[in-house]
């Protein structure tokens, strides 16, 4: 009897906690609304994967918002970009989704798939934001069925950050001096990249933490390959030019020794890497270096061209916000002419007003101007997007298996691009 | 209290179930109901609802439809998840041994009270306390390809070393080592407890009748230690299935999947690819195999184990 009357004590314990915590949120939910009716005091959630000097800008740029918009408050949280993705899917599921937000490029498909971004093309009818100062490729990512679920503020070209003093030290020319000559091509990269090689230096970096393989694309490009064909149906870097690619990594990393092992934990800043391939926004990073001179190059060509991968990152509006009206004036605020300015000390800005303009070229320690305007500005035309894809993971996943095959010499090029075609064509399939 | 129990007892029976709330049993389920209800809320009820969501094809966005046992089906005929498996399995079957050998050996080498045996002691048990992130992330340093701690050392001998976390040979073996390294200092001291608590007369007796150290520690030390040997088996062998921290920081699974454990992998089918289903159902399968283990051990352990009480 006791044991019965103990296990009804329990439920109704239970019951009591659970309810205690439904009144506790009743009781706050009314309150915030009688708060709102008074002083209309918002807060608004900011997610980004930014550093601390990413924040200090947007810190400016929102008290610079509070001047107009005083009853908004905005917090900012910053989550590391691997775990970026992740944060905003467990949000989503949880129905806690920050009002604005970055999205890189390859989480765009996921989000709009599943329908957590919000439309902003009214933003056009905004005759003083003035919509048509964007590059209208830089929307693209963005759109889809007439509605526009984003607005870009960076659209970095992938840059060849370089170690002059390893390639003065070598006695060779340097990537700038070879476009100059116009003669800056893979087979000259390679040739560069051994050159400047010696024990504990590696001529090049492709890679961070050995599975960034994607800046390795535009070697394919250059030879008129890709990784899939024009509908994303099926996987075609199993190709002479992606054997080439791969050859290229192979006999850099194995017989030249010009690009550091797989495992090797070896940094551009540290000094011993002489060419690094990333997306010019790295340069926030790169302009802390004071140990040695450094300086950007446009990408080495190939035959068919030089084919930058063009990295792109935008705001979102996530759905479910309870403050949707806020959320789009911070967002237009952002991306509104002045706030691209302000982010345009790190990122390379969608708007041509902003592009062209001087005070993105003229940032405290930044490269030369014309070394931004050769690797940077005038490259963004021949810059490629390379498109997610719904299954991006499961592909990158399968990609990067081929890689490990690569870095522990287990298998030949033709063989592990078989192995990605057969992983991932039924990927590409669904 | 005792007073008002007393006084209930000779009560009419009706009395005494009104006086429940009064009562001594009234207070023992308010003193375990904190536990109770923290276990409900935080393990029972997760993990059932966890059993529902294998049943369902939850894309985390979205909602769940429930699919039956279509998650299983899949698991059952998925390769990965068998290498997984078979991964899980060689950690486990590696790290164990080498773990208790250790810890067990360095109990016995450490149990001597020799000046500045102290510091050896909190040497070893130090990995015990650091973060398993933190620890992970030396090591991988310590086996970078060129520059490496490690390889660097066989270079001074004139040996190339191998690229230790990308070759599939080698990959797991780093792992095991570098886990059982963190970890061996707790059970070398539950060891050195262990060693402490036995009778110095047995030894004596045993050298009396003539028993050599080697003797003396397989009839004497190990039978009295059994159930410390036991306790360190489950905690290990349980711990090991749950290997995660160690594989995501110095190998992501790789290369290729040579060290994809199953905790891995449901961290990645959950929170990569955002299957949550097919992940819960990895889940529930580790719960088992975890479950079973249990079970073996807890019914063999009569028979093995010299001195249970």
């Amino acid at each position: 009897m006791i044991k019965k009357l103990g296990i009804i004590f329990l439920v109704i314990l239970l019951v009591a906690v659970s309810v205690a915590c439904n009144k506790d949120a009743n009781t706050t939910a009314p309150k915030d609304k009688g708060s709102k009716a008074k002083d209309e005091q918002v807060e608004l959630t900011f997610m980004m994967w930014g550093n601390e000097a990413h924040q200090e800008v947007y810190n400016k740029l929102i008290a610079k918002f509070n001047e107009t918009h005083p009853n908004i408050k905005v917090k900012m949280e910053s989550v590391p970009f691997p775990d970026y993705q992740q944060k905003i899917t467990v949000l989503a599921a949880g129905r806690e989704l920050p009002d604005v937000g970055w999205v890189a490029e390859r989480m765009v498909p996921q989000f709009m798939e599943n329908g957590i971004l919000d439309d902003v093309s009214s933003f056009k009818d905004d005759k003083e934001y003035n919509m048509d100062d964007f590059f209208p490729s830089t929307l693209d990512l963005f759109r889809k069925d007439n509605k526009l679920y984003g607005i870009p503020f960076s659209t970095p070209p992938e840059v060849l950050f370089y170690n002059k003093d390893l390639f003065v030290k070598a006695g060779e020319k340097t990537p700038n001096e070879h476009v100059q000559a116009g003669a800056w091509n893979w087979e000259q990269f390679e040739k560069s990249a051994k050159a400047i090689s010696e024990k504990g230096t590696y001529g090049a970096n492709f890679f961070r933490d050995w599975n960034t393989w994607i800046p390795l694309l535009s070697h394919t490009w250059g030879y008129g390959g890709d990784l899939f064909n024009k509908d994303q149906t099926k996987f075609t870097w199993n190709s002479p030019q992606g054997v080439e690619t791969l050859k290229m990594l192979d006999r850099m990393m194995f017989k030249d020794g010009s690009h550091p092992k797989a495992g090797e934990q070896v940094s551009f800043e540290s000094g011993k890497i002489g060419m690094f391939f990333d997306v010019y926004s790295y340069v926030s990073r790169a302009r802390e270096i004071k140990d040695f001179a450094w300086d950007i190059a446009p990408l080495p060509e190939g035959p068919k061209g030089r084919f930058p991968m063009l990295g792109q990152a935008g705001y979102g509006l996530f759905k479910g916000s309870k403050h949707t009206e806020e959320a789009k004036e911070l967002l237009k605020f952002f991306t509104s002419q002045e706030g691209i300015q302000a982010t345009s000390t790190f990122f390379v800005p969608p708007r041509e007003s902003v592009l062209s303009s001087d005070e993105f070229v003229n940032q405290p320690n930044n490269p030369p101007a014309e070394s931004i305007k050769r690797a940077v500005i005038d490259e963004m035309d021949n810059a490629r997007l390379q498109a997610g894809h719904i299954e991006w993971q499961k592909i990158d996943n399968a990609i990067q298996f081929g890689f490990d095959e690569l870095f522990g010499q287990l298998k030949k090029p033709e063989e592990i691009l078989k192995g990605m075609e057969d992983k991932i064509d039924p990927l590409l399939k669904k | 209290m005792e007073v008002k129990v007393k006084a209930a007892e000779g009560l009419p029976i009706q009395k005494v179930r009104s006086k429940f709330f009064g009562s001594e049993a009234f207070f023992g389920y308010l003193f375990v109901s904190p536990m109770v209800i923290g276990f409900l809320l935080v393990m029972f009820i997760p993990f059932i609802y966890s059993v529902y969501m294998s049943l369902t094809d939850w894309k985390l966005l979205g909602d769940p439809n429930f699919i039956g046992s279509e998650n299983y089906q899949r698991l059952v005929n998925d390769p990965d998840f068998w290498e997984v498996m078979k991964n899980t399995l060689l950690f486990s079957g590696g790290l164990v041994p080498i773990n208790i050998m250790i810890a067990l050996l360095l109990a016995l080498l450490l149990q001597r009270h020799l000046p500045g045996i102290g510091f050896f002691r909190t040497a070893i048990f130090i990995p015990v306390m650091t973060s398993i992130v933190v620890w992970s992330i030396i090591w991988k340093y310590m086996f970078g390809t060129d520059e490496g701690f490690i390889n660097q050392i066989l270079d001074v001998f004139g040996i190339t070393g191998p690229a230790w976390l990308y070759n599939p040979k080698l990959a797991m073996g780093a792992v095991i080592v570098v886990s059982a390294l963190k970890n061996v200092g707790l059970n070398m001291v539950l060891f050195l407890a262990a060693l402490q608590q036995v009778d110095k007369n047995l030894y004596e007796a045993s050298y009396l009748d003539g028993a050599n150290k080697l003797k003396q520690f397989w009839h004497v030390t190990l039978p009295m230690i059994t159930p410390t040997v036991f306790l360190t088996l489950i905690l290990t062998v349980i711990g090991s299935m749950k290997v995660f921290g160690q594989i995501y920081v110095m190998t992501g699974g790789g290369p290729g999947n040579h060290t994809k454990v199953l905790v891995y992998y449901i961290w990645e089918n959950a929170f990569k690819l955002f299957d949550f289903g097919y992940a819960s159902a990895i889940a529930i399968v580790l719960f088992v195999i975890i479950l079973f283990f249990t079970l073996i051990q807890w019914g063999v352990r009569k028979r093995w184990v010299f001195h249970e009480q």
